[in-house]
């Protein structure tokens, strides 16, 4: 998925009421397939930056096209759907919900926006969690899982639907060694195929060039 | 479809994930609404009782000093003591009216076990037109015929023989067994979930031999608990047609010639308002049963009307708890419902998510609350009829438990809206950058 950004600027009102501009300026033309390293230190507008890109908030200025549309164009709830239907989101932590086992965590969202058939969905994730290892707790639920078992479910829901737009936010913060690797290399293995925006610390991401790198921290970033 | 069965997979899933609270929530909506049920399951069963009664039972003559109340409570549902004596002309003028086509005499005075020993005549107890084995002309002062619930309770069967023990119902301290006076079971009535299985039936002439002079020489007959040696002036009778003192001791002791009360029925109501006046003198009461059930009709009211008051407080209650409940839930599963905002659930399916959650917590509450308030009468029915004097409906639906279930509902879905409301203007967005 072609992602363009154009001018993309986005503040905040911090508790002390001053406004604070978090995203100052952002431009960048991606093609589908690219590789995005996003950096910047703590605080620097890494999550706000991908809400904007996943369409969960608008920018205040500037334009964000993807695809070919363009995100502010589109309703709240037309923005869900395409998220839901283009965007594979993995965050650092807090990626599943706790009441529901492993395979509902991994399919029912995906149900519930309508991505496919029930029995469908359940074998395609059947396999994707057996490829990263954790076929065998699909009944269990998160708390019975090791955090890094819990990112492979994770990575796991969010390629369920082969999306064309991936957003991976310290994805491998916190994992062991091997879990870490795994999930790495589940998101790596996509390039080419999917547009994937990827914020990390983790040295096996930076062993890979990015197509392209955005830094925020307070300065425009650009292509 | 496939939508719904997800989104109530996640619905049961979060309310499985705080079984404690939702069970709370439930469990106050269902017990609110069984008090309903149950009231009315009772009052309706007391005024049924009643209004047959008063059809059945026009004219009741008692002892002056008793209230309406209290003289239907003790000689048709036999859960009240008689409160005094009245002679037994009473009984034999109205026997001569032309205007009464049949009239009993009753008296009360002793008991077996919890059980009231009612002194009649077979008349009445064939009048009672309840079906029986046996023998229910009650001609010999020994014979006795059981409601069903006493013979099953009491394991005693036709031909069983007992004695009564001194009151109805008291203390310990002023009972004691008419060990000298053996009664003979003659007869068992068939259940009827009324009054009458839980009541012996003895010949008045039985109580009159019991208390009478015959029966209470220096207290002879008597095997107190606690009272071996007794002054036996306080069982002489008193003056006929006086009440009692309250001393319930004396109060139970008929000596020959004295009855607790008369029913009496006639050939027209207009009737009975002339025999109401005649018989209002000095000594003795008379009730117009149809009038004092209405008036015992509005003292149940009253009550099912307080019980309702409080059962309509605790769904208040109820609805604030869960509402509290729902609302602390949300707050605390921000993350959650983020998490399902960035994987694409709109605002309006997860506002609907949060209000079926809530909406299944109050009609799961219903649900039970029904089946506890009408379950529980159901399988105890023969005890609660018992218990109240009159057969029990279990599975009737009271005036007052229909607008409650409403009312349940409708506070169900308000606070399903607030919550809804609530979880529509969450801003979740600002949940995802929280790591």
């Amino acid at each position: 998925m072609r992602i363009v950004l154009q001018g993309l600027e986005r503040s905040f009102t911090d508790p002390s009421g001053n406004r604070r501009r978090v995203i100052a300026g952002v431009s960048a033309d991606i093609a589908p397939g690219a590789l995005v390293a996003v950096t910047g230190p703590s605080g620097a507008g890494k999550t706000t930056f991908f809400n904007l890109i996943s369409g969960l908030l608008l920018p205040d200025s500037g334009t964000i096209t993807a695809g070919g549309i363009e995100l502010a164009k589109l309703s709240e709830r037309d923005r869900d759907r395409w998220r839901a239907k283009e965007v594979g989101y993995i965050f650092q932590t807090f990626n599943l919900l706790s009441d529901l086992t492993i395979i509902d965590n991994a399919v029912l969202p995906h149900i519930l926006i309508g991505s496919g058939a029930k029995g469908d969905l359940e074998k395609r994730a059947e396999a994707s969690l057996a490829t990263l290892g954790i076929g065998d707790h699909l009944r269990k639920y998160p708390h019975q899982l090791s955090v890094g078992q819990r990112q492979r479910v994770a990575v796991a829901r969010a390629l369920l639907a082969s999306p064309r737009l991936i957003i991976a936010d310290e994805p491998t913060a916190n994992l062991d060694d091997a879990s870490a690797r795994i999930v790495a290399d589940a998101i790596l293995a996509l390039r080419g195929r999917s547009t994937i925006f990827i914020a990390s610390h983790d040295g096996r991401f930076g062993a890979v060039k990015p197509d392209l790198t955005i830094a925020l921290g307070g300065e425009a970033g650009h292509a | 479809m496939r939508k719904m069965h997800a989104l109530l997979t996640l619905i049961f899933a979060s309310l499985r994930g705080r079984l404690f609270a939702t069970t709370v929530s439930i469990l106050a909506v269902a017990v609110a609404l069984a008090v309903v049920a149950v009231t009315g399951i009772v009052s309706f069963a007391i005024a049924k009782q009643a209004f047959e009664s008063g059809r059945k039972y026009p004219l009741i003559v008692a002892a002056e000093g008793s209230s309406e109340t209290q003289i239907i409570l003790s000689t048709i549902f036999h859960i009240d003591k008689p409160r005094g004596k009245i002679p037994f002309e009473t009984y034999e003028t109205l026997k001569k009216d032309p205007r009464v086509t049949a009239v009993f005499p009753i008296a009360a005075a002793d008991s077996v076990g919890v059980f009231p020993i009612i002194g009649t005549d077979g008349a009445f107890v064939a009048d009672l037109g309840v079906g029986y084995r046996g023998d229910i002309a009650l001609a010999d002062p020994h014979d006795a015929v059981l409601g069903a619930t006493v013979a099953r309770q009491l394991l005693m069967d036709v031909g069983t023989e007992f004695t009564g023990t001194h009151g109805m119902g008291g203390s310990a301290d002023e009972a004691h067994e008419h060990a000298d006076h053996t009664y003979i079971v003659k007869g068992i009535l068939d259940p009827t979930g009324g009054p009458e299985d839980a009541a012996v039936y003895t010949s008045y002439k039985a109580v009159w031999e019991i208390h009478g002079e015959k029966g209470h020489k220096g207290h002879e007959g008597h095997k107190g608990q606690g009272e071996e040696k007794e002054d036996h002036d306080a069982h002489h009778d008193h003056v006929p047609s006086v009440p009692e003192s309250d001393h319930d001791h004396d109060r139970y002791h008929l000596s020959d010639g004295m009855l607790t009360a008369v029913l009496a029925r006639t050939g027209n109501p207009v009737q009975v308002f002339d025999l109401q006046q005649e018989y209002s003198k000095p000594g003795l009461t008379a009730v117009n049963t149809a009038g004092a059930v209405r008036s015992f009709q509005k003292y149940f009211n009253t009550a099912g009307l307080v019980a309702t008051f409080f059962a309509g407080l605790t769904l208040l209650i109820a609805a604030a708890l869960i509402l509290a409940i729902t609302l602390m839930a949300l707050d605390a599963r921000r993350r959650e419902l983020a998490l399902l905002r960035i994987l694409g659930i709109g605002r309006g399916m997860i506002a609907v998510l949060i209000m079926l959650e809530t909406l299944i917590v109050t009609v799961t509450g219903v649900v039970i609350g029904f089946l506890l308030g009408h379950g529980i009468p159901s399988l105890f029915a023969a005890d609660i009829s018992r218990w109240v004097g009159a057969s029990v409906e279990p599975w009737h639906i009271g005036a007052n438990e229909l607008p409650a279930i409403i009312g349940a509902l409708l506070l169900g879905q308000a606070v399903a809206l607030i919550a809804m409301l609530r979880a529509y203007r969450m801003d979740l967005v600002e949940e995802s950058g929280k790591n």
